[in-house]
């Protein structure tokens, strides 16, 4: 019988996928198109290696909002404690009321990451359109660092190609590398090889990057940078911080 | 040999005309909300653009005709709440349209128009447990436990109402690509087995 040897194998293979992947702030609402049928959007923000499946703690986030064209929705006091991927977590409902294109952002609280002895900021933001509206999708919530989108970042099928720019304090960061991830939801899609579950692309001269998506589901984007300063870390020595500039885009199946 | 391909044709052509309408490119859309007793109803192009002189027909759910006007420059048509609406209260179908093919609707449902309506419809949650008991019943174990029930049940649909809601939601859901994959595994693995014992059976008559 080869079945024990082969579960064996199999068992050791899962154990030897380790932790070790790319660390990505996720903000992912139910939908990123909102229509008359369903006016209510719930969104689950966690901190989480989106790929395997492996989550981490989230403390509640510093700041979490909804920029329109209309203005700020502070969303932070309506956020409610869940568990995702088995770790605490966030999770606001948010009605939609009027049409616009609505960008939740989420500022996380530094999260200090022993393992690579440094802290990780990722802020972390998803676009979601209402009711047709379709302007406003490249607009600059103005945080440290973000992705502006060049592609319209809703009503795109897998397959298709996604250009951003990547912003550094508001100025175009060049020679930056952009590590992308997929959202492996139900553990379906396992990974070639381990460099497949983080792919990196690189921005150019202006900051500029792009890539396709093969899959139906979420993509996580993320521009990592070493800021500027440092923290003290749990035994008071002063740690590097990286900050991240991450933005979640759904990318639909073709019936 | 030669296949007629005309049926196909034609129905090739059929499909593109049903499923391409002439609005791309240019669509509307059409928002309406109400503020103050009026329905303000806004009409832009994709991109954001004012539609002027735009159509707009206010219609009941049922497709009776209410009324209909012109949006002005800004795109925007607003009309007091008739009399007649505002007594049967009827969810409203607007439709805007301008030059050819280009049509916007919006669904404003009577709770979304009507302030009172929408107050009758909330939950019961904060509303006392109706009806009171009455004063004499009070120390009256039966209309004490009836209290309780009517707490009870509050406070559940209050909770349930999330879970409710969910759960229509997971019904609309169309099947992903991991229901597929595990669909279609089923499928091979059931077939494999079919295989298997035809095998089996077909070895065993050898």
């Amino acid at each position: 019988m080869k079945t024990p040897v082969l579960m064996l194998v199999v068992l050791g293979l899962t154990m030897a996928v380790t932790t070790g992947h790319a660390h990505f702030g996720m903000v992912i609402p139910e939908r990123n198109i909102v229509d008359q049928q369903q006016k209510n959007l719930s969104i689950q923000l966690s901190f989480s290696h989106p790929f395997e499946g492996i989550g981490m703690e989230l403390v509640k986030p510093e700041k979490f909002y909804c920029l329109t064209a209309d203005g700020t929705i502070d969303l932070l006091p309506s956020l409610q404690e869940n568990q995702f991927m088995n770790h605490p977590s966030w999770q606001v409902n948010h009605d939609l009321r009027r049409p616009g294109v609505y960008q939740y952002v989420m500022e996380p609280k530094p999260y200090w990451e022993p393992a690579e002895d440094l802290f990780i900021v990722h802020y972390t933001k998803t676009i979601v359109a209402a009711f047709g509206a379709d302007e406003g999708w490249d607009q600059p919530t103005g945080l440290p660092t973000e992705i502006i989108p060049l592609t319209r970042p809703f009503g795109n099928y897998a397959g298709n190609t996604f250009s951003g720019r990547v912003l550094l304090n508001g100025k175009p960061a060049a020679g930056q590398d952009v590590e992308v991830e997929f959202y492996n939801r139900d553990q379906e899609l396992k990974a070639a090889s381990d460099y497949h579950i983080t792919q990196v692309v690189r921005t150019d001269d202006q900051g500029v990057f792009h890539f396709a998506c093969p899959f139906p589901g979420w993509w996580g984007f993320s521009a990592l940078h070493e800021a500027d300063y440092t923290m003290k870390a749990p035994d008071n020595t002063d740690k590097g911080v990286e900050l991240g500039a991450v933005l979640w885009l759904y990318f639909d199946e073709i019936n | 040999m030669k296949t007629n391909t005309f049926p196909v044709t034609m129905l090739l052509a059929l499909l593109v005309l049903v499923f391409c309408s002439p609005a791309h490119g240019h669509k509307i859309r059409t928002f309406a909300y109400e503020n103050d007793g009026k329905i303000i109803t806004e009409t832009v192009f994709s991109g954001g653009r004012p539609a002027i002189n735009a159509t707009v027909k206010v219609l009941t759910a049922a497709g009776e005709p209410v009324l209909s006007g012109q949006t002005d420059n800004n795109g925007i048509f607003t009309f007091a709440i008739p009399q007649k609406v505002r007594e049967q209260q009827p969810d409203l179908n607007i439709i805007a349209e301008v030059g050819e093919g280009h049509r916007g609707n919006w669904f404003l449902t009577a709770t979304d128009y009507l302030p009172e309506v929408a107050a009758q419809q909330a939950p019961i949650v904060n509303t006392p447990a109706s009806p009171m008991p009455a004063k004499d019943d009070l120390h009256n174990e039966e209309a004490h436990c009836l209290k309780l029930e009517q707490r009870l049940e509050a406070v559940i649909a209050k909770e349930f109402a999330p879970i409710k809601r969910q759960l229509a939601e997971q019904q609309t859901e169309k099947p992903d690509l991991g229901d597929i994959l595990s669909g279609l595994g089923y499928i091979f693995g059931l077939a494999g087995i079919i295989l298997y014992i035809q095998s089996r059976k077909t070895r065993s008559q050898q």
